[in-house]
C-alpha cells in the first residue's frame, strides 16, 4: 500500500525566546489521515510546535510546510487566510467568543471564507447536530458547559473542513467523563479521514486516539513510538 | 466584511454597558462642542454678520425740520457715494408712561411705514408692524427680559397723541430709533427732526476719516445750521465688539475644556474596551482574521455608537444652543437674529466627532491587529509586576487591606490612570471656575442693586396708568395727588423707614463724549446707597460728582477734575470725586447742584430699620393714602449674567457627566481586569463591603490628586474671565469681585475631584461587590 501524502513537514525547526529554546532542531512529518499526539512535561515545546504549525508563530530557523506551503515565506495576511481553509483549531480553554452565540461562533469560520450565509448556517447546523449539541445553538458560551462548549469549539474548527485538525490539550479542562466525550469525537473524525495533530498531557487521550505518537523533552523529540 | 461586521455587531449588543457609555460620552461631547463653538461663531464678529443681514446704516443725519424740507433731506440720498438709503422719517422725542415711564428718559420715536428699506432694514422678533394711528413697535436694545413678547398689548400715554398701544418689538441693528410710530403719528407728537439712514460702499466707510468725507459729500449743499446731529456705526459696532468679547472668552475655555475632555475619556473608553478585549484578537487571529480585519473590528465597535451619539448629540446640540441664542437675542442686543446653528457647523461637528474617536480608536486597534494571536492568547488579565514597590510599601502600611490594595491598584494600568487623571483634573478645574465665576457675577449684582442698603422703592407716577401693578409691587388708589416733598414726608414718617434718599433722572451733555449720558442727581441720606468705590470717595454736597468709568475714559478726567456739564441748556461744573463700580456711563450728582432741572418722576429710595421686612414697608405704603403711590422692591437682577450663568451651569454639568463617566469607565475596566484577584480575596475572607471599599479607595485617590491639581487651574481660569469680563463692561473690578474664593471654600473645592471620581465609581464597586467567587475562579 502507498504511503499517505505528507501534510506536515518541519525540518531543523529551532525556536527561540530570548535565551530560551524552545524547540532544538526539530524535524517531523505528519502524514495525511494520521493522528500524531505530542506528549511531554511543561515547557518541552509542545505548544510551541502546535503554533508553529498553526501559523501563529514563526521559527527561529528551519521551515515549517504544512499542505506543500511554506509558512515563513508568508506574510501575516496570507497566514490567516492559511488557518481559514487549511487548519482548525480546538484549544483548552475553548477559545469561543462571548459576544457570539454558539451558531454563530461556527459559522464565523465559514463567513470569513465567503461561504453564503445559508450554506454556512446549514452546515454549521449539521456540524452542531452531529456533536449533539443541536439544541444549543442559540446559547452564548458562559451558558454552556465544559463540554458543550468544547464540542462548539471542535465544530467550529471543522467548520471549513480543514486538512489538518490541531488540538492543544483539548481534553484539559475537562472533567473525565466529558473527556472522554471528546476523545471519542476525535476518534471518530480521524476514523472518517480528517489528520490530527494533538498536543496533550493525557496519556488515555494519545493511546485512544493517536496512530503515533511523539514525546518531546527539553525542546526536542525524545521518542517516537506508534501505538 | 461580513465576518468582521457580525463580530463588530455582535460585540456592540453584547457589551450594553460600554456601548451606552461610548455612545453617551460622544452624546455629551457631541452636543457641548456643538453649543460652545456654535455660540462662540454667534459672538465672534455678530454685528459685522447682522449688520450686512439688515443693511445697517453706515451714518445717520438728523435734519433739522424747520430749516429744510422733506423732499430736500430725500434728495441726499443721490449724493455721491451712497449706495441705498431710507428716509426721511420723523422724529420726535417723548416720554411714553402708563404710569410706569418706560425707559430712563425720552424715547427717540421715529415716523416709519415700513419696516424695510434701503438701510436699516428693522426685524420684528414679536407682534407685527405699527400700521395705525395709536400703534407704537419698540426696539429690542431696551431690553424687555427673557419675555419681550409680555410687552405686546400695553398701552402707553403719548403728549399730542393719547394713548399707544405696543404692538410689536422691533430689531435695528443701526439703533436708529427707540420706537416707530405712523409717521403722521410722530408729526402729532411734535416732530423736531427729519432723519436720513445712509449706506455706502463698505469700504469707503471703514473709518471714521471715511465716514466724515461721506457725510461731508451727503450734506454737501445743505444749509448749515440744518444739520441737526450725525451718528455713525462704529460706536454700535465697537459696544458689539466688547460685549462679544464677555461671551466669547469664557465660551472659548468652554469649547476648549469640552473637546480635551471629550479626548482624554473616548480615548480611554476605547483604549480600554481593545485591552478588555485582549483575548478575543487572539481567538480571531487563530481561526483566520487577518490584522486589517482586526483593526477594522474594533475601529467598528467604536465608530458605531459612536456615530448613534454624535447624530444625537448633535440633535440635542442644535435644540441648547437655539434656546441660548435666543435667550442672548432677547438679552443681549448686539448679537445676529438667527437663533438656529449654521447647518455647516452642524456637519462639520457631525464629521469631526466620529473622525476624532475613530483616530482615537485607530491606535489600540492598530495594536489589536499587530498583537499576536500567540500573546494575546496567553495573556493574563491584567499586567502584573507594575508598581510592585507601592504594593509593597502599602501592603506594609497600617491602612486597612481594602484601602491599600484599592491605592495600588491606579499603578498598574499607568497610561489608564494618567488619562483618568486628567479628566478629573478638568471636571474639578471646572467646577472651582463653574463656583469662582457664579459668586463673582452675584458680588457683581450685589454691587449694582446694593440690596442691604436700598430695599424699597417708591415712585410717584403721573395721573392715569395700570391700577395692577406687576411681581411684588403694590399702588395705593388714586384720589389726592401729592407733590414731591409731600411724598418724600410720608415716607421718611413710615415705621421703619432708616433713611430716604430721592433720585432725580435726567440726562446731560458732557464735553468729550457724544451721546447725553444719564443724571442721578440725589437729595437726601445719599452717603447711604451703598455704592461701590472703586477710587475717590462719594458725594458730599453741590459741586461734586462721582461717575463711572466710562465716563474717565471717554473725557480723559481724573479724580480731581472738573466736569462741565450740559443740563436743560445750562452749564453745570462739578468736581470729580469718585468713580462708581458700575457698567454705564452715569453721572452722580448731590441734587444741590442741579436744582434748577425739572423733576421727572423723582424715584424715593427707602433703607429700612433692622426688624422691618420690605413687605410690610410696602403694604404700610400701599395702605398709607390715596396718591397713587407705587411702593416696589428694587430690580435684583442688575446685570445679563442669567443667561451666563445658565450657560455655564449646562456646560459644567455636561463636563461632569463625561469626566464622571470616564472615571466610572475605567473602574469598571480595573474590577473587571482584576475579577480573578477579587476572587481570590473574597475566597479567602474579604467582604464584599471591603472590595466595595477598594474599587472606591482606587478612584479617589485618583480624585484628591485631581482635586489639588485642578483647583489652582479653576482658580486661574475665573480671575482670568471675570476680568475679561469687566474689561469688555469697561469698568475696573473691586477686588471682591475678583478673589471670591474664601479658604473654607477653597479646601470644600479641593474635595470636588474627591467627589467627581467616589460619585463615579459607586456603580462598578457594586459590581465588585457582588461577584461571585466561585463564578470567576471557574471561568477565567
Amino acid at each position: 500500500m502507498a504511503e499517505a501524502e505528507v501534510l506536515v513537514q518541519l525540518s531543523a525547526v529551532y525556536k527561540r525566546y530570548g535565551e530560551t529554546v524552545a524547540l532544538d532542531g526539530v524535524d517531523l512529518t505528519v502524514r495525511q489521515g494520521e493522528s500524531v499526539a505530542v506528549m511531554g512535561p511543561s515547557g518541552s515545546g509542545k505548544s510551541t510546535l502546535l503554533n508553529l504549525v498553526a501559523g501563529l508563530d514563526r521559527p527561529t530557523s528551519g521551515t515549517v510546510t504544512v499542505h506543500g506551503e511554506e509558512l515563513s515565506a508568508l506574510g501575516e495576511g496570507a497566514l490567516a487566510r492559511y488557518r481559514r481553509r487549511r487548519i482548525g483549531m480546538v484549544f483548552q480553554f475553548f477559545h469561543l467568543l462571548d459576544d457570539l452565540p454558539v451558531l454563530d461562533n461556527v459559522m464565523l469560520s465559514a463567513r470569513l471564507v465567503g461561504t453564503p450565509h445559508k450554506q454556512a448556517r446549514a452546515r454549521a447546523l449539521g456540524l452542531l447536530e452531529e456533536l449533539g449539541i443541536a439544541a444549543r445553538k442559540d446559547a452564548y458560551p458562559s451558558q454552556l458547559s465544559g463540554g458543550e462548549r468544547q464540542r462548539a469549539g471542535v465544530a467550529r474548527a471543522l467548520m471549513n473542513r480543514p486538512a489538518l485538525l490541531l488540538a492543544d490539550e483539548p481534553t484539559g479542562a475537562l472533567d473525565s467523563r466529558t473527556g472522554e466525550q471528546v476523545m471519542d469525537l476525535l476518534l471518530d473524525l480521524n476514523q472518517i479521514g480528517q489528520t490530527l495533530l494533538i498536543v496533550t498531557h493525557d496519556q488515555r487521550l494519545a493511546e485512544r486516539c493517536a496512530s503515533r505518537v511523539i514525546n518531546f523533552e527539553d525542546g526536542k523529540v525524545s521518542e517516537l513510538e506508534s501505538v | 466584511m461580513g465576518a468582521t461586521w457580525s463580530i463588530a455587531r455582535a460585540a456592540v449588543r453584547r457589551r450594553r454597558g460600554q456601548t451606552v457609555l461610548i455612545g453617551v460620552i460622544v452624546t455629551l461631547c457631541t452636543a457641548a462642542l456643538l453649543i460652545g463653538i456654535a455660540l462662540l461663531a454667534a459672538v465672534t464678529g455678530p454685528f459685522d454678520r447682522t449688520f450686512a443681514q439688515l443693511h445697517g446704516a453706515h451714518a445717520t443725519v438728523l435734519y433739522d425740520s424747520t430749516k429744510i424740507t422733506d423732499d430736500r433731506v430725500g434728495a441726499t440720498a443721490q449724493a455721491d457715494g451712497v449706495v441705498a438709503a431710507s428716509g426721511p422719517f420723523p422724529m420726535a422725542s417723548a416720554q411714553l408712561q402708563n404710569g410706569m415711564q418706560m425707559g430712563a428718559g425720552p424715547m427717540r420715536i421715529a415716523g416709519r411705514a415700513e419696516p424695510g428699506g434701503g438701510a436699516d432694514q428693522l426685524r420684528l422678533t414679536h407682534g407685527r408692524w405699527a400700521t395705525a394711528t395709536g400703534e407704537i413697535v419698540v426696539g429690542t436694545h431696551l431690553r424687555w427680559g427673557p419675555d419681550p413678547g409680555r410687552i405686546l398689548g400695553r398701552t402707553y400715554t403719548l403728549p399730542n397723541l393719547g394713548t399707544a398701544t405696543v404692538v410689536g418689538v422691533a430689531y435695528s441693528v443701526t439703533q436708529s430709533a427707540d420706537a416707530w410710530m405712523r409717521p403722521d403719528d410722530v408729526r402729532r407728537i411734535g416732530a423736531t427732526s427729519t432723519q436720513m439712514l445712509y449706506r455706502f460702499a463698505p469700504e469707503s466707510a471703514a473709518t471714521a476719516a471715511h465716514l466724515e468725507q461721506r457725510l461731508a459729500a451727503v450734506t454737501a449743499g445743505v444749509p448749515t445750521d440744518a444739520v441737526a446731529g450725525t451718528g455713525d456705526y462704529l460706536t454700535n459696532r465697537e459696544r458689539a465688539g466688547q460685549r462679544a468679547k464677555t461671551l466669547s472668552s469664557f465660551l472659548t475655555v468652554f469649547a476648549v475644556l469640552s473637546l480635551i475632555v471629550a479626548v482624554l475619556v473616548i480615548g480611554n473608553v476605547v483604549s480600554g474596551a481593545v485591552i478588555a478585549g485582549y483575548r478575543s484578537i487572539g481567538v480571531l487571529k487563530a481561526i483566520g482574521f487577518t490584522p486589517g480585519q482586526v483593526t477594522a473590528v474594533y475601529l467598528l465597535m467604536m465608530t458605531g455608537p459612536a456615530l448613534i451619539g454624535c447624530a444625537v448629540g448633535a440633535v440635542l446640540g442644535n435644540l441648547g444652543t437655539s434656546w441660548l441664542l435666543e435667550q442672548f437675542q432677547n438679552n443681549v442686543y448686539v448679537l445676529g437674529l438667527d437663533t438656529t446653528p449654521s447647518p455647516v457647523l452642524t456637519v462639520a461637528v457631525l464629521v469631526a466627532v466620529p473622525v476624532l474617536v475613530a483616530v482615537t480608536a485607530l491606535v489600540p486597534a492598530l495594536r489589536a491587529g499587530r498583537t499576536t494571536a500567540t500573546a494575546a492568547l496567553s495573556a493574563v488579565a491584567s499586567p502584573t509586576g507594575r508598581g510592585r514597590a507601592v504594593q509593597r510599601l502599602l501592603s506594609r502600611s497600617r491602612l486597612p487591606r481594602a484601602v491599600s490594595l484599592g491605592l495600588a491598584l491606579p499603578v498598574v494600568r499607568p497610561a489608564r490612570t494618567l488619562l483618568t487623571l486628567l479628566a478629573v483634573v478638568l471636571g474639578s478645574a471646572t467646577v472651582v471656575f463653574s463656583i469662582g465665576l457664579t459668586e463673582s457675577a452675584g458680588r457683581w449684582n450685589d454691587a449694582l442693586v446694593r440690596a442691604d442698603h436700598v430695599q424699597v422703592q417708591v415712585m410717584n407716577p403721573p395721573p392715569g396708568g395700570p391700577t395692577e401693578v406687576e411681581g411684588e409691587a403694590r399702588r395705593q388708589p388714586e384720589g389726592t395727588r401729592m407733590t414731591d416733598p409731600e411724598v418724600e414726608a410720608f415716607v421718611r414718617g413710615i415705621p421703619g423707614a432708616r433713611y430716604v434718599t430721592t433720585l432725580f433722572y435726567g440726562d446731560a451733555a458732557v464735553a468729550g463724549i457724544t451721546e447725553n449720558v444719564d443724571l442721578n442727581a440725589y437729595r437726601g441720606d445719599s452717603a447711604q446707597l451703598g455704592y461701590e468705590i472703586l477710587e475717590g470717595r462719594w458725594i458730599s454736597g453741590a459741586g461734586e460728582a462721582a461717575v463711572g468709568a466710562e465716563v474717565l475714559r471717554l473725557t480723559g478726567k481724573s479724580i480731581g477734575d472738573s466736569l462741565t456739564l450740559t443740563v436743560e441748556g445750562r452749564t453745570v461744573v462739578v468736581r470729580i470725586v469718585g468713580e462708581i463700580f458700575g457698567v454705564h456711563s452715569e453721572v452722580y450728582l448731590d441734587w444741590a447742584s442741579v436744582s434748577f432741572m425739572e423733576p421727572r418722576m423723582p424715584v424715593y429710595f427707602v433703607g429700612l430699620s433692622p426688624g422691618t421686612t420690605a413687605d410690610r414697608f410696602i403694604e404700610q405704603v400701599a395702605g398709607g393714602g390715596d396718591a397713587g403711590l407705587i411702593a416696589t422692591t428694587p430690580d435684583d437682577d442688575e446685570i445679563d449674567m442669567a443667561v451666563l450663568l445658565s450657560v455655564v451651569g449646562a456646560l459644567t454639568a455636561a463636563l461632569l457627566v463625561v469626566a464622571g463617566l470616564g472615571v466610572a469607565h475605567t473602574a469598571v475596566l480595573n474590577t473587571r481586569e482584576r475579577r480573578r484577584d477579587l476572587a481570590i480575596v473574597k475566597s479567602v475572607g474579604m467582604t464584599p463591603a471591603q472590595a466595595a471599599v477598594m474599587v472606591v479607595t482606587s478612584m479617589a485617590a485618583l480624585g484628591i490628586l485631581g482635586g489639588v491639581l485642578g483647583l489652582p487651574g479653576g482658580v486661574a481660569a475665573q480671575r482670568q474671565i471675570i476680568q475679561l469680563i469687566g474689561e469688555a463692561a469697561g469698568t475696573r473690578l473691586p477686588q471682591g469681585i475678583v478673589d471670591v474664593y474664601t479658604a473654607p471654600q477653597l479646601a470644600v473645592l479641593l474635595l470636588s475631584g474627591v467627589l467627581i471620581a467616589v460619585l463615579s465609581a459607586l456603580l462598578p464597586a457594586r459590581q465588585a461587590a457582588r461577584i461571585s467567587t466561585a463564578e470567576a475562579l471557574h471561568t477565567e
